[in-house]
């Protein structure tokens, strides 16, 4: 599962809150779905707010998105970072899931807050670090190491 | 606690907190490491492979000792 691999990162609104049994039953779909068409990634939900990263062929990540764009659980869909990269950081994963806590307070003095930084309206730089802060995350809450090696 | 002798704060290191208690460093685009709360209050600072760094009392020490894992770092090319 490694070598021109396309990521995209989007940010949804769930048109609906998503319980616990809404959510599994949206994983197993996504899932099933995912290994048929060679896609990897994670999915976060966070307050109502979805974020998910895929990964795999270009054209299987982009058909995704516009079935993601069409579905009426998702609003608000917004693609924030799509590129190429060298290997898959989620290849263990159909879609692997995390739930945040979230956070009401503010970050310590001095450090940025992942979630705004993926918000940031300038997109670039901000955007794309805020993205892989929250894969590094993703990887060390499930147990891998924080950045997969290249193969 | 890890008493290590730490340099001064680099320049150019980004920390964000990606939730209450997860903090990642990075500079130029490249991450350094991280550092995570520990249920007793401390913090653990680790490397890009997940070792322990240290423990450290408070979280600005921990971040000293990954900005520290990159002062030591031999430089491209040397081995």
């Amino acid at each position: 599962m490694s070598g021109d691999v396309f990521t995209a990162l989007y940010t949804s609104t769930a048109a609906a809150p998503f319980d616990d049994d809404a959510l599994a039953e949206l994983l197993a779909a996504s899932r099933a779905a995912n290994e048929r068409s060679g896609i990897t990634g994670m999915l976060l939900y966070r307050r109502g707010r979805f974020v998910q990263v895929l990964e795999g062929a270009e054209h299987e990540v982009r058909a995704l998105l516009e079935r993601i764009r069409a579905d009426e659980r998702h609003g608000d869909v917004r693609v924030l970072l799509d590129e190429r990269i060298p290997t898959r950081q989620f290849a263990d994963w159909s879609m692997g899931y995390q739930r945040s806590a979230g956070a009401d307070e503010a970050p310590p003095a001095g450090f940025r807050d992942t979630f705004t930084d993926l918000d940031d309206a300038a997109g670039g730089r901000v955007v794309a670090r805020a993205a892989r802060e929250l894969s590094m995350w993703f990887r060390v809450r499930s147990g891998q190491p924080p950045i997969a090696e290249d193969a | 606690m890890s008493q290590l002798p730490l340099p001064l704060r680099s320049s150019g290191v980004i920390w964000s907190r990606v939730e209450p208690g997860f903090h990642v460093g990075s500079r130029g685009g490249d991450f350094l490491g991280y550092v995570e709360r520990q249920s007793d209050g401390s913090y653990r600072a680790h490397d890009l492979r997940s070792q322990t760094v240290g423990d450290f009392a408070d979280l600005h020490s921990a971040t000293r000792a990954v900005e520290a894992l990159e002062c030591a770092r031999p430089t491209e090319g040397a081995s």
